[in-house]
């Protein structure tokens, strides 16, 4: 018998939601593919000796869903690989799938990075900011004897800073972003100082290590036989595009490589919930109205896979979407409802214009369309070379859906949640288009690795 | 401390407890899990088990994402080769 609320996603908005509605006597169960609790910001680390400390706010948030284990039941290791009738959600854990069947769903499944593709970004070595942080910081595990974080964005300067104080030698960060931006984040940053100095203190620390921090600057190529040995990287002007006379070969056998966040939207999408072009946050989002409900009953999303806006906007927003749940689940009358939302809206309106200053700094521009040569793998599943993209734009494909039949592109076991947002960029920046209009990928179930077996022992139809 | 005994494509090796097996071969220094239908090499590229480019085989299982799973004394990891993900997976 499943729970009357089911939460998909236990980082910050996740954990948030449950705690919110448990406050008011809702049973929830909170599934999360991690080891445990926290999402990617408040991952824990697993190595008992080694990694480095936990995150305050993590503990927190972790211990007060532990304090309520009577009402929030917690399943970790457990991917949700569909979601059928819009909020029926198959679930895979130790190797066998079921279906849950709440009255309510919040979805916060979080964001992932963008990385364009580029020639050599497949090699071994080549990997997301966030993999490297996830190797030094929970496992004490240097991604490589010398590392370059490259890309764009504040998440850039945090990853360098932990490598380095885990001993890391970081060769470079290189942002592509002029110096500009960075300049202007203590005007609209003033409202939120911890956010400011946390800027300041990963700048003064790798000036400290000496490690070079160069702006207006972009990796344009990785290079190695069966793995990374070298990068070659440019300066760029104020959209992006490398002026390759000045490229400069560096050594490196570790790149950490992304380009700000794009909102996971697979399980919305699966739900039947519209989808609407909102760059800015990352992307396609999820249609919401002022309480968060998608455009599918008894359907919720919060956090950075609703739209990139960080851990603070997560969390108010999970609590958001909690209340909204507890009230339709008849847990909250509409009086105690819209006192207990009113600071919560209020909290998410002050937030607004830090992030409108972070996203400014990371929001990609065009020139990432320029990096890709015609045997450049614009599809990791499928081995899919940009020529064939190409080549099937100028025979008219121009969505990912015909796109998909005519070159396999992202059709492979990520199902285009890696590729598509990039693809989509250098399609629209072929057709003189918006990404907008390749459309969103479209998944189907399952978007996890789910065995033949598992699929036939459950039951469940996809 | 390597006191984690497992076999990587059928040869014994240690890793430190409380690493997934992905982080067992950075440890290692080897890092290719698997490689693709052109006979390319990968290994870890998103770390949080979306990408789906560190897959291998565990224990028998097929396209165990490797990001998201720690490492058990004993445990049989080999690498996998070309479309054999999908025969199982999809």
């Amino acid at each position: 018998m499943s729970r009357p609320l089911l939460i998909v996603g236990g980082g910050p908005a996740g954990m948030s939601a449950a705690l919110a509605a448990a406050e008011h006597g809702v049973r929830s169960t909170v599934v999360d593919e991690g080891l445990d609790l926290g999402g990617q910001i408040y991952r824990k680390p697993t190595r008992p000796d080694g990694g480095a400390p936990p995150h305050r706010r993590g503990e927190q948030l972790r211990a007060r869903v532990a304090a309520l284990a009577d009402r929030i039941e917690v399943r970790r290791s457990a991917a949700a690989w569909g979601v059928f009738e819009g909020r029926r959600v198959a679930l895979s854990q130790d190797g066998a799938s079921e279906l849950l069947e709440p009255q309510a769903l919040v979805l916060a499944p979080g964001a992932l990075e963008f990385v364009p593709p580029f020639p050599g970004a497949t090699l071994p070595g080549v990997m997301t900011p966030g993999a490297g942080q996830i190797l030094v910081k929970t496992m004490g595990i240097s991604p490589g004897a010398r590392v370059v974080v490259a890309g764009s964005g504040p998440f850039l300067l945090a990853v360098a800073c932990q490598l380095v104080a885990a001993g890391v030698h970081v060769a470079a960060v290189l942002e592509a972003s002029p110096r500009a931006p960075w300049l202007a984040l203590p005007l609209s940053g003033f409202r939120t100082p911890g956010l400011l100095l946390e800027g300041m203190k990963y700048l003064a620390r790798l000036r400290l290590a000496g490690v070079p921090v160069r702006h207006s600057r972009m990796v344009i190529a990785a290079h190695g036989d069966g793995a990374l040995r070298e990068i070659e990287h440019a300066p760029v002007d104020a959209d992006w595009n490398p002026d390759r006379a000045r490229t400069v070969r560096e050594k490196a056998d570790a790149l950490l490589v992304g380009f700000g966040f794009v909102p996971r939207v697979q399980l919305a999408q699966m739900a039947g919930c519209r989808l609407e072009w909102r760059p800015e946050v990352g992307g396609w989002t999820p249609v919401r109205d002022e309480h968060l409900a998608t455009t599918v009953d008894g359907v919720w999303t919060a956090g950075d896979g609703a739209g990139v806006a960080g851990a603070l906007v997560a969390e108010s927003e999970g609590r958001l979407a909690g209340l909204a749940a507890a009230h339709r689940l008849g847990a909250l009358d509409a009086a105690r409802f819209a006192a207990l939302r009113a600071p919560l809206l209020a909290r998410l309106r002050r937030l607004a214009p830090i992030r409108r200053a972070l996203d400014a700094i990371s929001l990609p521009r065009p020139g990432l369309a320029n990096l890709v040569d015609d045997a450049t793998i614009v599809c990791r599943c499928e081995d899919v070379a940009w020529r064939d993209v190409r080549d099937a734009v100028r025979a008219g494909c121009t969505t990912y859906r015909s796109l998909k039949v005519a070159t396999r592109v992202g059709m492979g076991a990520c199902q285009g949640c890696s590729c598509w947002p990039g693809v989509a960029r250098l399609v629209a920046a072929a057709t003189k288009g918006s990404p907008e209009s390749a459309g969103p990928a479209s998944p189907r179930p399952p978007v996890r690795p789910v065995t033949l077996g598992e699929l036939a022992e459950s039951r469940i139809a996809p | 401390m390597d006191d984690v005994e497992f076999q990587l494509n059928g040869e014994a090796v240690r890793c430190p407890a409380g690493l997934t097996i992905a982080g067992a071969l950075f440890h290692l220094r080897r890092t290719t899990t698997r490689t693709t239908r052109l006979h390319a090499p990968r290994t870890l590229f998103c770390g949080m088990g979306i990408c789906c480019e560190c897959v291998m085989e565990v224990d028998g299982r097929a396209s165990v994402r490797t990001c998201m799973t720690l490492v058990r004394p004993g445990m049989r990891v080999d690498a996998q080769r070309g479309d054999a993900e999908l025969s199982e997976a999809s």
